[in-house]
Parts: structure tokens; sequence; C-alpha cells
């Protein structure tokens, strides 16, 4: 078991926050509803409103921060895997059989969470927000004269209500199907969510290459090239994110000193990162795209290369931690451990990315 | 260390700070109760003039009319005044439903109590304000026939004897001598007692009220000793203040504002109720609060006897409710500590008259106007309708079966004179009573079931006894009958209610199911 860092702090912030504020909303709007007697009617009210007013002001913050982030991305419907999660949950749940799919920091939701959640923030709440506004407004004015009525908008938001009461029964209990029974709420509250040690590889790698994508990113912009051809088809939308939301994380990313390269499928380079010709310009290999991954390197070098080259590419294995060897220019030999996947176009492998970390003497 | 540090920042200080303004926050407003410069007292200990020193005044009166004539001598434009108040004639002039304008009172209105003035003057010149009104030949043009003392006598020993003159016991000089503003024991000598008895018609009118605690009514209580006509203004004798039973239109009435302002509650959901909601609502949460009033009377019933003559009898039916039966006036049943009815009203009445055909049962004799949509009407400003408690008095009372009407029976008179206290003979009653009244008879009566409405305006309770929101905003809600509109609290669609609530089983007995699968899969596997 590992843990993976989900859930950064504003979320935690947002989603409790946002999950008293519901839970009040329901305990005092069903005893206004008349439903049971459990504060006093205007006891009731008083609270109901207040949480009201609040939640409005925490809507506004969610809404900007999800929409600055591009966070929203992640709540658009997708058609993609969508049946392996139903089957997931109606089947292969009881056969101790794997999560479909994986969660990480810039995807934290499968496909049936990505419907339900647009539903529930984009639909179901400001439906809620708008319905329970009129409401005080009608009775804040006059209780009447408004030029509307009560009723339709009461049975708009009781009706939401309901929903809402099922969806908290329903979510409570989906919680429990993460890793361990309570590692989805440890990791709402603490941000690091417990995974089993392939899951958390994945979401690990994942979470790395986002960093390592948006770190290119930045500096082809400096360059003043167009930095659309980094989102190749290969990449899924949801981890297309904007800069915004990565600065913290390039700059680990900076500090980390991991090196990204990617390679059509003649082994030429069709890109390369900062870190990376920082590594290589101590051979001055000059701009390496466009030219063969055997460039200036020694024989041996070069086998080593193409060996790991063809085992991506042909058989279309994922290599870690191999060991390369780069000439400096002094003569002396430095070494990096090297990671690389295949680049599918079309269900056809159509080269190979990957990166490289220094390894000191 | 540094994570539950981390988790104390994020989560759980911010959710204990939101969560204790959420449930503490009150957003009420400082509000002034009574607007002061509305609220004039009368000073009663300083009346301008010690009347027991008036030369004329030191008579010994034989008639009411000689006291009345001395009054008028100083007094010389009251008796006209007061010739033009309904006191005096039991009409008024008012607008009904249709815009026109009629001619209205107790003289010639029915209701479910005694139901009606002609023909039984006699009886009723105990509360008339002149002296003599039974009689054939009453004279309401003439000034001395007004009876001033029963209004004005401040010694306490007026009384009113045979023919609305004053009771023989009554040393007319001191009365005079010691005259003064009416107090509340002038109005009540006839307002407490209207329908033959103590608060056996309004209900919150009655002879408590002299003197009562803060309990029984906020205003008029030996603290505070408001007296009727601080609120019922009067000006040149024209009293403020409608009855709905003899009033049909929206005008000079007396209102809770007349001292008070519009925003007396500290909160703002509150005063905003104001629209709505009549101050009468909630801050008359019972009535008939010390003794009963009578809400049943079944005239249809009356005429038996026992060996040939009238009898009487009555019996507890609960703690609060009495059945009464009399030959005279058949069953009647009172009650106390009730429960108001409650009834949107806009100020307007439709008034059911001896001439108007009867096409409802229960007949509403006096309907009070208004509705929900009256009071979101916007094009209609001058209509607000607000919800009232009212006591709802039900009642059986004698029609003409064939014209449809109502029949005004003779029921005060000697033997053989058709009066139905005497004789016992509906048939001859409604004769004698329709003759009286000018209206034709077909000959063919029967009993019809009536109701009418008294809006309760009195006897307010302390602020710690008024409604709470759960009287109204609840399932059991005391606004249960009344509809065309949302009420929180009250109100559910059956079809919302039925169907969130299988939602919300649906979703448990899946989350149940799938759970147990799980569990028995992982048994399974391991």
């Amino acid at each position: 078991m590992k843990k993976v860092y989900i859930y950064r702090r504003f979320e935690r912030f947002w989603h409790w926050t946002q999950t008293l504020i519901i839970l009040t909303l329901a305990l005092t709007g069903f005893e206004i509803h008349g439903s049971y007697n459990l504060m006093g009617f205007e006891k009731a009210v008083l609270i109901h409103d207040n949480a009201a007013y609040t939640y409005m002001a925490l809507l506004v913050l969610i809404f900007f921060w999800l929409f600055i982030t591009g966070e929203w991305r992640m709540y658009m419907p997708t058609k993609k895997k969508i049946f392996e999660q139903v089957q997931y949950y109606i089947h292969g749940i009881f056969n101790n059989e794997e999560h479909p799919t994986h969660k990480t920091m810039f995807n934290k939701f499968n496909p049936l969470q990505r419907a339900t959640y647009f539903g529930l923030e984009f639909i179901i709440i400001p439906v809620m927000v708008l319905s329970g506004f009129m409401y005080i407004y009608f009775a804040d004015s006059l209780l009447g004269h408004n030029g509307y009525a009560l009723e339709p908008i009461a049975y708009i938001h009781v009706g939401g209500a309901f929903v809402l009461v099922g969806f908290i029964i329903a979510h409570v209990y989906l919680t429990t199907t993460g890793y361990k029974p309570m590692s989805a709420i440890k990791a709402m509250v603490t941000g690091w969510e417990e995974m089993s040690d392939e899951e958390a590889e994945v979401a690990v790698r994942a979470n790395i290459q986002m960093l390592m994508r948006f770190s290119q990113r930045k500096i082809m912009n400096a360059e003043g090239e167009e930095d659309n051809t980094l989102f190749d088809e290969s990449l899924s939308h949801e981890i297309d994110h904007t800069n915004a939301m990565m600065i913290d994380f390039q700059k680990k990313l900076k500090e980390s000193n991991v090196g990204y390269f990617k390679i059509d499928i003649n082994g030429n380079y069709t890109e390369v990162n900062d870190v990376w010709l920082e590594l290589y310009s101590t051979t001055n290999i000059g701009n390496p795209v466009g030219k063969h991954i055997t460039l200036n390197r020694t024989d041996e070098d070069k086998k080593s290369v193409e060996r790991i080259f063809n085992k991506v590419v042909t058989q279309g294995k994922t290599v870690t931690g191999s060991l390369v060897g780069r000439h400096n220019s002094d003569g002396t030999v430095s070494y990096h451990t090297i990671s690389a996947s295949p680049i599918y176009i079309n269900n056809k492998v159509a080269g190979l990315e990957g990166y490289i970390i220094d390894k000191p003497e | 260390m540094k994570k539950i540090i981390q988790i104390l920042l994020v989560i759980v200080i911010p959710e204990i700070i939101i969560f204790s303004m959420i449930a503490s926050y009150n957003p009420d407003i400082v509000t002034t109760p009574f607007d002061n410069s509305k609220i004039q007292r009368v000073q009663r200990d300083s009346f301008p003039a010690d009347h027991s020193k008036f030369a004329e005044l030191q008579k010994d009166f034989k008639t009411g009319q000689e006291v009345t004539e001395a009054c008028i001598k100083c007094h010389t434009e009251r008796g006209k005044e007061f010739m033009k108040n309904e006191h005096w004639k039991w009409v008024k002039k008012d607008t009904n439903i249709t815009g026109e304008i009629i001619e209205l009172g107790k003289a010639n209105v029915p209701n479910n109590f005694c139901i009606g003035v002609s023909s039984n003057e006699k009886l009723c010149s105990k509360c008339h304000a002149g002296y003599g009104y039974g009689g054939e030949t009453f004279d309401f043009t003439d000034q001395n026939n007004i009876d001033c003392l029963a209004c004005h006598d401040n010694s306490g020993t007026y009384k009113k004897g045979k023919g609305g003159d004053p009771a023989p016991s009554v040393d007319l000089k001191m009365v005079a001598q010691h005259i003064g503003f009416p107090n509340k024991e002038n109005c009540g000598s006839c307002h407490y007692k209207g329908g033959g008895g103590n608060n056996v018609k309004h209900g919150d009118l009655e002879v408590a009220l002299n003197s009562c605690s803060r309990e029984v009514d906020v205003h008029m209580n030996d603290a505070v000793d408001l007296q009727c006509t601080e609120c019922h203004t009067t000006h040149n004798h024209n009293i403020s203040g409608n009855v709905y039973t003899v009033s049909t239109s929206n005008k000079n009435r007396s209102t809770c504002t007349q001292c008070h302002t519009t925003t007396p509650h500290k909160s703002v959901t509150l005063n905003n109720h104001f629209a709505q909601i009549a101050c009468q609502t909630c801050h008359i949460p019972t009535y008939a609060k010390v003794n009963p009033t009578q809400v049943d009377w079944d005239w249809s019933t009356a005429g038996k006897l026992r060996e040939g003559e009238p009898y009487h009898e009555e019996r507890e039916i609960s703690k609060d409710s009495i059945w009464k039966y009399g030959s005279k006036h058949g069953t009647g049943i009172y009650a106390k500590n009730l429960e108001p009815d409650y009834v949107w009203f806009n100020g307007n009445s439709d008034i059911h008259t001896f001439e108007d055909r009867i096409t409802e049962s229960p007949l509403v004799l006096n309907r009070l106007l208004g509705s929900y949509d009256d009071n979101i009407d916007p094009a209609d400003p001058e209509h607000p309708s607000k919800i009232y408690p009212v006591k709802i008095m039900r009642g059986k009372q004698i029609y003409d079966y064939n014209y449809k009407t109502l029949i005004q029976p003779h029921t005060v008179g000697p033997k053989g004179s058709g009066a139905y206290w005497s004789d016992f003979d509906w048939n001859e009653s409604a004769k004698s009573g329709m003759k009286k009244l000018g209206k034709p008879y077909s000959g063919k009566y029967d009993f019809v079931a009536t109701e009418s409405y008294w809006l309760l305006n009195h006897m307010v309770s302390p602020k710690e006894e008024s409604l709470t929101c759960e009287s109204c905003h609840s399932r059991d809600s005391r606004l249960a009958k009344l509809d065309g509109f949302y009420l929180p609290g009250r109100d559910k669609n059956k079809y919302i209610e039925m169907g969130g609530i299988l939602f919300i089983i649906f979703t448990i007995l899946g989350v149940v199911g799938h759970s147990t699968l799980r569990i028995l899969s992982k048994k399974k596997h391991i």
C-alpha cells in the first residue's frame, strides 16, 4: 500500500464546508417542510437562511476556483470507460477485480462520478440555489406581490432536496469502495489517498507526466513557439489543464530535475524539455529535435538506446529504470536512469516518450 | 504533527467557525412597537367642568327626557350630532357589494341569535340609546329622547329599565351631576351583553374586561386600563369601529396601527407577515377566555313543553362547553377557551338581508369578503386581504319555505299576539313578524342552517402567549381550511413526497444489497 497526494487544500476545505452546509440545510429544510419537529420552525428558518447565504458565498469561491484552474473539465461527462465502470460496480467489485479507471490529481473522477457530480454541481445545486433564493425573496418581499406563486418553487426545492438526500446516502456508501473502506474519506481529510502499489505507480506517473508537460509548455512559450504541439491526440482532455493551476508543480518539477523526451517511430527526437537539454548540453548535442537517437553516442550507447527503443516501439513494453550513459565533452561519462513508454495513435505505436533522471556519481 | 495542524487549519477550524456563525447569527432589527406620536390618551381625571355645581342640574329629574333637556341647554349641537349616529337609528348608510348605498343595521338585518329587532322592539329597547324605543310612537326626531346617561354616566349607578327608560331606582340628579367621558362600563352595559347575556354574542367582549389581568387582555387590564374610546376614537359623536354583521365596507375602522407601528417585531420575517396576516391572528390565540360564548343556536327545537309549561335545562358537555335547552329559544351550545377560525378578509362583507333569496346551506348571513388572490392582485391595492381570526356562530333559524327568504319571527309580546315566547306557534309568529316588517309570508316555514362571522379584535393576549410559527406552519395547521396558496410547513405535494421517499428507499436498498454482496464475495475470495 502506498499513499498518493490527490486532494489539494482548497478542495478539501470546500468539500467539507459544502458537506456541513448541505447537511444543515437538509436538517432544517425538512423541518420547515413539516416533516418533523426538532428545533422549532422559527429556529429552523433562521438557520436555513443563514446556511443558504453562507452557501452562496462558498459557491462563488468554488466556481471561481473551478473556472480559473480549469478543474471544471473534470466534471464534463465522458463516455470513455463508462461501460467498464458500470461493469465494475455490478460485477467486478465482487470478484476483487481492479478498478477500471485510476484516480490522479488531475483526473479524480471515474466516468460515473463525472456524470453524477456534473449533475450535482452544475444542475441540482444551481436549481436549488435559484429556487431557494426565489423562495426567500418571496417571503421577504411581502409574501406576495411578486408576480409568481410560491407553490411550484417550493415543490422544485423540496424535490431537489429529496434527490440530494439520496445522493448523500449513495455517495457516503461509495466512499467505501476504495482500497480500504476508509481510504477515500481519509484522503478527503488529509489529501493523501491509500492505493495498491500498482495503482499508486500509475497515479504518481500520471502526476509526474502532467508536471513534465506543463514545465515544457512553459519553456516553449518562452521561446515563442506554438505550444499546442505538446498536446497531441494521445493526451486525453482530462489532463489538459491551464498553467495557473500548475504553478507550484512546475516549480517542483524543475527542482526534481526530470528530463522529458519524445521520439517518433523512426527514432528521431520530436521534443525534449529544458532539463533534458541541461543534462545533455555537457556533450554539446545541440538542438536534438529532428535528429536520430543514435547521434553523438558511442557504439555501446547506440546499442543500449536502440535496445530500449525496440523494446518499447516494437514490443509495446514500458521500460523503467534502465541505466544509460552519456559522454561529456571533457571525456568523462555520466549516467541517468531512463523510463519510457509507447505513444499510441489510432491503436498503433507512433513513437515513445519518457523521462530521464540524472544518476549522481 | 504538521499533518494534524494542516487538517486543523484546512478543515476543523473553518467548519467550527462557519457552523457557529450559521447557528447563531440573527438578523433581528431594533424597532419600536409603538408610535408614540399617535398615542393620545384621554385625561379622564381632568374633565373640564364640575357638573355637580351647575344650577341646571340641581333639579329632581322625574324622567330621562328632563335630564336630556338640561344637557342640550348647554351642549346645543350634540343632540343633532348624536341623531346621525347608528346608536340612535340602528341603521347607517353603507356601500354594499354591488356598490349601491343602502341603509342597514340592527334594525333591519337578520342575525342568528335573536334573529331581528322588528316587532320585538320592547325587549331590544333595553339597549337602545334612547328613551321609549319600544313604543309605537317613538319619535326619532325628538332630541329629548336621547339617552345621554347610558354612555356618559360616571357614577356607575345608572341602569335602563322598562321600555328603555331609566330604572326607577336611579337617582337621576346624582347621575346627571356625575357625568364624564364614556368608560368601558358604559359601553359594556350593552356591548358585553349582545345576544341576551354576558359574552353570548361576540366571544371577545364581556364583563370580565371591566377588571381583568394582563393574561385576559393586554390593553384593558387593571394596569394599562385602556377604555373603549381610546381605540374607538370619537369625534362629534361619530364613533369609529365596525362590526361586520351590520357593516359592509372598509371604512371608519378601528385598527391596531392607530397606536402600533407596522413593523413592531424585532424579526424582519415576522414584520413581513404584516402584509397578509392581521395582528389579531397571532395575538388572539383563544377567545372566550373567562366566560363562555354561544357558538350554536338551534331555534328548530324550541317549543317543547312539560305539562303545558315552558321549561329550561342545561348540562355540561365537556370542561369548557355547556348544552342548554329552553322552550323559548331551542338548543344552544356555549363554550369557552375556543380556538378561532380563520378567514381571508379585505374589510368588506356581503350581508344577507330579509329580501335576499336563500341559495345555500348553511346560509352565510355576513360573508366576509377576501381571498389570497385578492391580496396578490396589484390591480386592486384597495382591497388587500389579510387573514383574520373569527368566531363562527352557527344556528338554525326559521325561513319561508316557498319564498326562500329568512323570516322575522315575532318573539316578544303578550299571549295571543303571535309572539312565539308566549304562544309557541311558529306560523303565527312568522305571520305577525313579517307583517310588522312589511314583507310577505307564504304561510309555509322551515328551518335553515345559518352561519355568522364575528371578527375577534379584543382580549388580546400577552406576547408570550401569541401563536408560534408552528401554529400555522405545520401539518396540523390552524389555517388548514384556507386554500389557494402554498403555506410552508403545512402543504406538500403527495406525488413529490411519495417519489422522494421512494427514491431514498431505493437508494438505501441499493446500498444495503450492494454492500451485502461485497461482504459475501469477500468471504468467498478469502
